[in-house]
């Protein structure tokens, strides 16, 4: 099955072959957007394995056109739902491990890139996810090879900012 | 070339030098594009998921994919049962019964046992056996058994092939162990199973569905060999050994060197270069790989290995898929009791929404409850003792919930381990009054709730998602010890749509306490009444298990070891003789049960050496000691292949019978030894200990009742097996298992499948060289290079992606196994570093050979109940280790 649009397609008509195909081509990508999100690896352990949960349970009723975006959504409401929820009084606070800077630095990579542009957030997913040529994830995600250089160039542009001092 | 189109070039990587070079800005925007971009594949490297990830989240969907079918079969299977027993089995057992004249007063004579109750219908009784051996004879068998409760149907049934009335009988186990024996011979039952005789058959178990499916599961595989090694002089002339000096050098031998010419083995600490990697048994293996070097396998690194597919299979499952639905079915119930007003449905709504905050702690729980709620998890969160709990109105043993095992590895394991310690062990109480736990009113408040759980079960659809749960841990460790949902429907059926006034719910009371009491004391209710409870005699046992029988929602599982330990304690044993300085005496009972214990009843009566162990450590001298040993022997001896591999906790078990035997003449010498046989009863209760390390949330606990060479280069080493053809042949069909189980569960994740069949491989492997070896025959050029390469063939168990956490691969782990609430005292075993072993073995050239390889150690000792042990705080422990049982001393310096 190549392409995002057709694998969609193919979720919708209830092929099981597509369902697995689609959560081994994104799973990773939906992980790396949680663990931007929560900065957790557990929670976007959790969250990966509901995003794909619900997207499983509504695909046929989907009204979507790009199949990452979809589930990236999702995904997004999993963790509004969850930030709701740890917004609460716990009985005990968790105890949360301090990451090192390091890590610090990379989860904010991953969260600037997780609130990107639909489609530009998908082309930088599968570039570095899925470490696809221009030309894969051009024809990944059914667009010109062109516009996927000008998403990333867009991509770029807006990471500059945000990354600058983590680039220096 | 445009900004723009330059710009796109950059960021695909691709050159716009020309551009760049007359305009300073894409010059900038070109440096910048790189450093982002290497900042974006450096944050992405590190965000790799794990790598049972994919495998859980497409097991999710197996799971829904499964369940439409598995509801139309089920339903399906349900009609066609219905209309089966409607229009076919009752009436025709209608006929039958009163074709068969004789009421079973004429036809069944009871020894030692006794009706209990009033006689269901003539033919068809409840039979409790007393606390002596007793019997119930029958026209076509006789039922044996101790404090066990048995409801018998005698009857008639046309024989297909002699178109002939034949007399039948039936026994369904409502609690302990049974057997039935006709002329044709024995099979015996435990709790919630049936055994089933007719003239002239061997009596056959009919199990539950659930046990049934299990059973199919399990293919014996035959370890078909005559061992026929010759054997050689002992002490062994190491001088004559080839390779000696130079292994001796290597693992530092030489204060072992008496020990092993003595009895052709020996066990010894790990060398230096071996250190590093002390609890990690594949690192140990990798570094033991050598050109020059002879390698052994020995039993430890299977029985470890089967243990961490075990653990980790588990793991998964139970992170994937069970607490995702225990926290479903949880919310679905206090949904359904936040709008019951009774006082009954406010009981259970307290009780599920503390699950709920033990499975979920960011669930939106039922606020009218939340003082309840908080009280008792800031006790569960603590785990550090004994309290009071005002929802259920007796004390509960909190310690039980610090999670341990595999749970202590992460938050999502931890809140399963508290949430499911909960549902297995708070009991709604069935009986009530002056000498019970609780007061009669508050009994019978509990019993209606349990009533009204069952029907909410019903009333939600909510039984699917019980009995996937139920189901799939009953695989790995068992069915339930205590009264549950089904017991509790079933009993419901019995006034059917009725209220459950007072009438009703003392005919619900009466059919459940014939299901008698559990086999095993989970120390219900704390210690404060049982001190008075267990005064002197035998029968105060029966009765400390009678007060505490009651609705569990997810009852812990009966497990035989636990039973042999419940039953190896004071008072069923009596009091200390004479001396009272022994390891299992407290204040001069038999506080304490031992590994040993467990083991001397598993061990064949030719081997005995936990039996001689005990008796050493005079860990035996109690007034009944013998004869309770005696008894639970007998009735382990029953026990068929099919009985030992009903699940894989008893097959695990089966499994290490293997190494609890003699091994005649035909072995290797070194096997033939008395030591040997204290060696393989320390891989035996090493390998338990790892089964109760793995199984500590399910299995129910039992409480007291109260370097470098020089010179030429050396022919190729010889490697060797430990020549235990038996027990790989056992773990090969118990890993069979695990695998077509869990398959027919849909819950294999995909890792473990993998890992699974890997290990057949191996095991397959072991099995045909350990089989060549008994033969005396000399394992193929391939063969000896594929042991000496042991280390690179289990690598995939311990890669970077095999385990989510690579404690899993360490052998030290600790598990506690039995409390002592007087002494406050529970008895913790482990297993430590790795030690290594020395063999010296006759190859079929007629030449000694020495080879070597590492082998567990075996813990046991007493803890302070309030701080029971993980695994991370045994390991510090290690750093400074208890000492190694005293009887090991035969087989190590």
């Amino acid at each position: 099955m190549s392409g995002d649009v057709q694998l969609f397609e193919a979720m919708r008509a209830g092929r099981p072959d597509a369902v697995r195909e689609a959560v081994h081509l994104h799973y990773k990508m939906i992980y790396a957007l949680a663990l931007g999100w929560t900065s957790d690896p557990h929670q976007a352990e959790d969250v990966t394995q509901e995003t794909f949960a619900r997207a499983i349970a509504a695909v046929r009723s989907a009204r979507a056109d790009s199949l990452g975006g979809w589930l990236a959504g999702i995904a997004r409401n999993v963790v509004r739902e969850g930030w709701r929820a740890d917004k609460r009084p716990r009985l005990t606070p968790p105890p949360a491990p301090e990451p090192a800077p390091s890590d610090t630095r990379r989860l904010n990579v991953l969260k600037a890139v997780a609130e990107l542009p639909d489609d530009a957030r998908d082309a930088v997913l599968l570039k570095y996810v899925e470490g696809l040529s221009c030309d894969e994830v051009a024809r990944r995600l059914g667009k010109p090879a062109g516009t996927v250089k000008s998403l990333l160039s867009r991509a770029y542009d807006r990471l500059r900012v945000p990354l600058k001092g983590l680039v220096s | 070339m445009t900004c723009d189109e330059a710009r796109a070039a950059f960021a695909a990587g691709e050159s716009a030098d020309a551009h760049a070079a007359s305009c300073p800005d894409c010059r900038a925007a070109a440096d910048d594009y790189r450093a982002v971009a290497a900042r974006l594949a450096d944050a992405f490297a590190h965000a790799k998921p794990p790598a049972s990830l994919e495998g859980r989240i497409l097991n999710d969907y197996d799971r829904v994919r499964a369940r439409p079918l598995g509801w139309f079969y089920a339903s399906a299977a349900a009609v066609l049962l219905a209309s089966f027993v409607t229009f076919v089995a009752w009436p025709r057992a209608q006929r039958d019964y009163h074709r068969f004249d004789p009421a079973p007063d004429n036809v069944v004579a009871l020894q030692g046992a006794m009706f209990e109750g009033s006689l269901l219908s003539r033919g068809n009784f409840i039979a409790r056996l007393g606390p002596h051996n007793s019997v119930v004879k029958t026209p076509v068998g006789e039922i044996m058994g101790r404090r066990a409760v048995v409801k018998v149907t005698v009857g008639r049934k046309r024989d297909v092939k002699t178109n002939e009335q034949v007399p039948y009988v039936v026994a369904f186990v409502m609690s302990g162990m049974i057997t039935l024996t006709n002329d044709s011979g024995v099979c015996n039952a435990v709790a919630g199973e049936s055994v089933y005789a007719q003239p002239g058959e061997l009596p056959a178990r009919h199990i539950e569905a659930l046990g049934r499916r299990f059973g199919k599961c399990y293919e014996p595989v035959k370890a078909d060999v005559a061992p026929s090694v010759p054997a050689h002089a002992l002490p062994v002339d190491l001088k004559a050994v080839a390779g000696y000096a130079d292994l001796a050098r290597q693992y530092d031998l030489a204060l072992e060197e008496p020990l092993l010419a003595k009895h052709g083995f020996v066990v010894s600490a790990l060398p230096k270069w071996l250190r590093d990697d002390a609890d990690n048994l594949v690192e140990v293996y990798k570094k033991m790989i050598d050109e020059t070097r002879p390698l052994l396998v020995t039993v430890d690194s299977v029985l470890h290995l089967y243990h961490t597919q075990f653990d980790e299979t588990l793991r998964m499952i139970e992170e994937a898929e069970l607490l995702a639905a225990m926290t479903e079915l949880t919310q679905k119930l206090i949904d359904h009791f936040a709008k019951d007003e009774t006082d009954e449905g406010r009981l259970a709504l307290r009780y599920f929404a503390v699950a709920l905050a033990s499975f979920d702690p960011s669930a939106d729980g039922p606020a009218s409850v939340r003082v309840d709620v908080d009280e008792h998890i800031a006790w569960i969160r603590a785990a550090d003792g004994v309290h009071r709990s005002p929802i259920f109105g007796y004390d509960e043993d909190f310690t039980q919930y610090k999670p341990r095992g595999h749970y202590a590895n992460s938050d999502r394991l931890r809140r399963y381990f508290r949430g499911m310690t909960w549902l297995g062990r708070m009991v709604f109480l069935l009986k009530g009054g002056d000498d019970a736990i609780v007061p009669k009113e508050l009994a019978d408040r509990q019993t209606r709730a349990a009533c009204a759980i069952v029907k909410a079960m019903e009333q939600e659809k909510l039984w699917d998602a019980w009995e996937r749960v139920y189901g799939v841990t009953a695989f790995f460790a068992g069915l339930a010890d205590d009264l549950g949902p089904r017991e509790y429907r079933e009993a419901l059926e019995t006034i059917g749509e009725k209220d459950l006034d007072e009438e009703s719910l003392g005919r619900v009371r009466v059919d459940l306490a014939l299901h008698g009491a559990p086999a095993i004391f989970g120390g219900t209710g704390g210690t404060g009444w049982l001190t008075d409870a267990v005064a002197a005699d035998d029968e105060s046992l029966l009765k400390a298990l009678d007060k505490s029988a009651g609705f569990r929602f997810m009852g812990q599982r009966f497990v035989p070891d636990s039973y042999v330990m419940g039953r190896l304690v004071y008072p069923t044993v009596g009091r200390a003789a004479k001396e009272t300085d022994m390891f299992t005496c407290v204040g001069g009972i038999r506080a304490f049960p031992r590994g040993l214990d467990v083991m001397a009843v598993l061990e064949d009566a030719g081997h005995g050496r936990a039996r001689e162990v005990l008796r050493e450590t005079r860990d035996d001298r109690y007034g009944k000691y013998d004869a309770v040993l005696a008894e639970l022997r007998s009735q382990f001896d029953e026990f068929k292949d099919p009985d030992w591999n009903r699940n894989l906790y008893w097959s695990w078990l089966y499994s290490l019978k293997a190494l609890l035997r003699k091994f005649p003449a035909g072995h290797p010498t070194f096997m033939t030894t008395k030591a040997y046989g204290a060696r393989s009863l320390n891989a035996a209760l090493a390998s338990w200990a790892q089964l109760r390390h793995d199984t500590i949330l399910y299995v129910k606990p039992s409480y007291l009742a109260v370097g470098s060479r020089a010179g030429l280069p050396p022919p190729p080493p010889v490697h060797y097996v430990e020549p235990n053809a038996e027990l790989y042949a056992r773990l090969l069909a118990l890993t069979r298992m695990t695998r077509r189980g869990l398959e027919g569960l849909k819950a294999l994740p995909r890792a473990a499948d993998g890992r699974l069949k890997l290990l057949d491989e191996v095991l397959g492997r072991l099995l045909e060289i350990a089989v060549k070896q008994l033969r005396h025959e000399a394992p193929t050029k391939e063969e000896n290079e594929w042991i000496g390469r042991f280390g690179a063939t289990i690598a995939p168990f311990a890669g970077p992606q095999a385990f989510d956490t690579k404690s899993e691969m360490k052998t030290s782990l600790v598990a506690d196994v039995y409390t002592d609430p007087n002494s406050a005292q529970v008895l913790e075993v482990g297993t430590g570093d790795l030690e290594v072993m020395t063999v010296v073995f006759l190859a079929p050239d007629g030449t000694l050979h020495v080879a070597a390889g590492p082998v567990l150690t075996y813990y046991e000792f007493k803890h302070p109940m309030a701080d029971r042990l993980t695994d991370a705080s045994w390991r510090e422990r290690l750093k400074d280790p208890p000492p190694q049982p005293e009887w090991t001393r035969e087989f190590r310096k």
